[in-house]
């Protein structure tokens, strides 16, 4: 069903936020991902988690939005603050609509499971001892080698320009974290159309 | 970073192959001229077929691979998308144009109004080049030490190419004050140590690097090249201009020459800063080329210190210097950069889309690598053979020399284009 922004807000608004900074973690050079993950899996229904990040995570899009979350950004001077939510579940009178905090409905657990994402579903890869071309030809071999609904994380000595418009002709989409002068970490996910 | 809907940043396939193919047709043209007519090449410097060979070299090998390899690279160094392919293309008819009528006009001591209208398209050519690049470096987010060094490079380039047009009116209708031989040395040093020198040093603090997984090294000598060159440059032109040409000479020019040295130094830090341990063919030709630099600057410098005066021997010795300069440096370096780039570019283009679908050729199986050794070798050896027998004056020694450097480019020439051959192989067995 389809809400307006501010049925969204305000639901969101109304709704248990997990909020989760990870700004911190990424000015370390710590990819968050892994801990992005681990707390959709720890969500309960009608739960929201509140991301906050200084870039728009649209890998992140994807990957949730496969496992039937949808999202609603607002951006403040270069500070996003993404809204997680399972779809359907915070709409008004939708009876498997919000649940009382802290109570998880049984019922409920084997629907959950069916969209928690697995840790083993990253893929990761270091090309940062490899000459050019090859690390693009790693990569190009490995997209193939993935499913749908499999990350890929590149360790990247360098930003992938011509990369981009490769996977984008192959139905994929990458977002490169500039770690330092000589380490990107390049996000690579399948597009939802 | 992310970067837009269907963000196809490099250049079309046919751009960039339609600069490099003409650049590796003007080297062949330009060799062949110089077999047919190798009596010319000693003596005064200003003889006709020289120049139409230094600029069939420059204007053709050189500028066209220079124009298609910026065209490739913007969008990989400076991460932005040329603005304009269509004005890529009216670029490449003016240049074409131009370098023709000027090479005609050169090699039959023509200088009417014809070079004035090859002066003029090329102008015409560079013009155009200049807005498209300033349109696409605008959008750029980055200000870097190769942007730095490209933009310097393009304001030379905009400076050698109007003298040479003042300097071709000035052949028919003499205005310009001051010596035309001496601006004439001011069109060259600003067009190769200013625009080629430019470019090479900016370009190759990135692609160097990014072929030998280089890190951590410092890029304070690249900056100190930066100041000495165009101090240097500017310094000897302004001299030279203001008729102060003796006392300029000797402070600039060894100037130049130590910007070129420190730059040879700054390749040195970035290569003992490897990841990649053993240097593969693109880097060899790329040390021989710079060695080869290196021997030009310093015999040119102490040429300049120790001439003797004698007229004649300053005209061979500069023919030496300018055919060490464009054979041995810059030539051995494109040609190196060449079996890099373009192999890739077929890669990219033909079988990267198949990856993981069928079996894709590897980049080394695209070009035979027993040839380009050899090629490497020969032409090499060739210019040992030739530089000698221009030094030494001897006519037979010269002209085996040119010879073996036509089979070693004929080499060349086959092993880089029969890389086009290889989309209709599109079974890869084994």
């Amino acid at each position: 069903m389809i809400m307006n922004d501010n049925e969204i807000k305000s639901m969101i608004e109304s709704a248990n936020q997990v909020v989760l900074d990870v700004r911190p973690s990424l000015a370390q050079g710590v990819d968050p991902f892994h801990l992005i993950m681990g707390e959709i899996a720890k969500l309960q229904d009608g739960d929201v988690l509140h991301l906050i990040v200084g870039f728009e995570p649209k890998p992140l899009y994807n990957v949730l939005g496969s496992r039937g979350y949808e999202h609603y950004t607002e951006e403040t001077d270069n500070v996003y603050n993404v809204y997680f939510f399972k779809a359907g579940s915070l709409a008004p009178g939708n009876p498997e609509g919000a649940t009382p905090k802290g109570q998880a409905r049984n019922g409920e657990q084997a629907t959950r499971n069916e969209f928690a994402p697995l840790p083993d579903k990253v893929v990761e890869i270091d090309v940062r001892g490899m000459e050019p071309p090859e690390p693009m030809m790693v990569i190009l071999e490995k997209i193939h080698e993935i499913d749908e609904d499999t990350v890929l994380l590149v360790h990247h000595h360098r930003e992938p320009m011509m990369l981009y418009e490769k996977l984008e002709e192959l139905g994929w989409e990458a977002v490169a974290n500039r770690i330092d002068e000589n380490y990107y970490k390049v996000v690579i996910t399948r597009k939802v159309n | 970073m992310v970067p837009g809907l269907a963000t196809k940043m490099s250049p079309s396939f046919k751009l960039v192959s339609t600069y490099f193919i003409s650049a590796i047709f003007s080297l062949l043209a330009a060799v062949v001229m110089m077999i047919v007519d190798h009596t010319s090449l000693k003596g005064h410097h200003f003889s006709p077929v020289a120049l139409a060979v230094t600029h069939l070299m420059v204007l053709g090998w050189i500028a066209l691979t220079i124009f298609g390899a910026l065209f490739q690279l913007i969008a990989i160094i400076l991460k932005v998308k040329l603005w304009s392919e269509k004005l890529a293309f009216i670029q490449y008819a003016f240049h074409m144009a131009g370098m023709i009528l000027l090479v005609y006009s050169f090699y039959n001591f023509n200088f009417t109004a014809i070079m004035v209208v090859a002066g003029s398209f090329l102008m015409v050519a560079v013009l155009i080049f200049l807005v498209n690049l300033g349109v696409t470096l605008a959008q750029g987010e980055k200000r870097n030490l190769t942007g730095i060094f490209l933009v310097a490079s393009n304001v030379y380039l905009f400076f050698t190419v109007l003298l040479g047009l003042l300097l071709a009116i000035n052949l028919g209708h003499p205005f310009l004050p001051g010596d035309h031989l001496k601006l004439l040395t001011v069109h060259a040093h600003l067009g190769i140590a200013g625009w080629i020198g430019m470019v090479i040093a900016g370009v190759s603090m990135k692609l160097i690097p990014m072929f030998t997984l280089s890190h951590g090294y410092s890029v304070k000598p690249a900056w100190l090249v930066f100041i000495f060159l165009n101090s240097g440059i500017l310094g000897f032109s302004l001299a030279r201009i203001a008729g102060f040409s003796d006392a300029g000479d000797y402070i600039f020019v060894p100037l130049i020459a130590l910007a070129f040295l420190i730059f040879f130094y700054q390749i040195l830090l970035i290569l003992k800063k490897r990841m990649k341990k053993n240097l593969d063919l693109g880097i060899k030709f790329s040390v021989f080329a710079y060695t080869a630099l290196v021997t030009a600057l310093l015999g040119g410098v102490s040429f300049l210190f120790i001439s003797n005066g004698d007229a004649s021997e300053e005209m061979n010795l500069t023919l030496v210097y300018g055919f060490v300069v464009i054979f041995g440096f810059i030539s051995q370096l494109i040609m190196g950069q060449m079996y890099k780039i373009i192999p890739f570019l077929i890669w990219f283009h033909y079988y990267s889309s198949k990856v993981g679908l069928k079996k894709v050729p590897l980049l080394k199986d695209l070009y035979n690598r027993d040839i380009s050794k050899a090629q490497y070798y020969i032409t090499n050896l060739a210019i040992f053979v030739t530089t000698g027998g221009m030094l030494l004056n001897h006519e037979t020694v010269l002209l085996s020399g040119l010879i073996v450097y036509f089979a070693g480019a004929i080499l060349f020439s086959y092993n880089i284009l029969s890389t086009y051959n290889r989309r209709s192989d599109d079974t890869v067995t084994g």
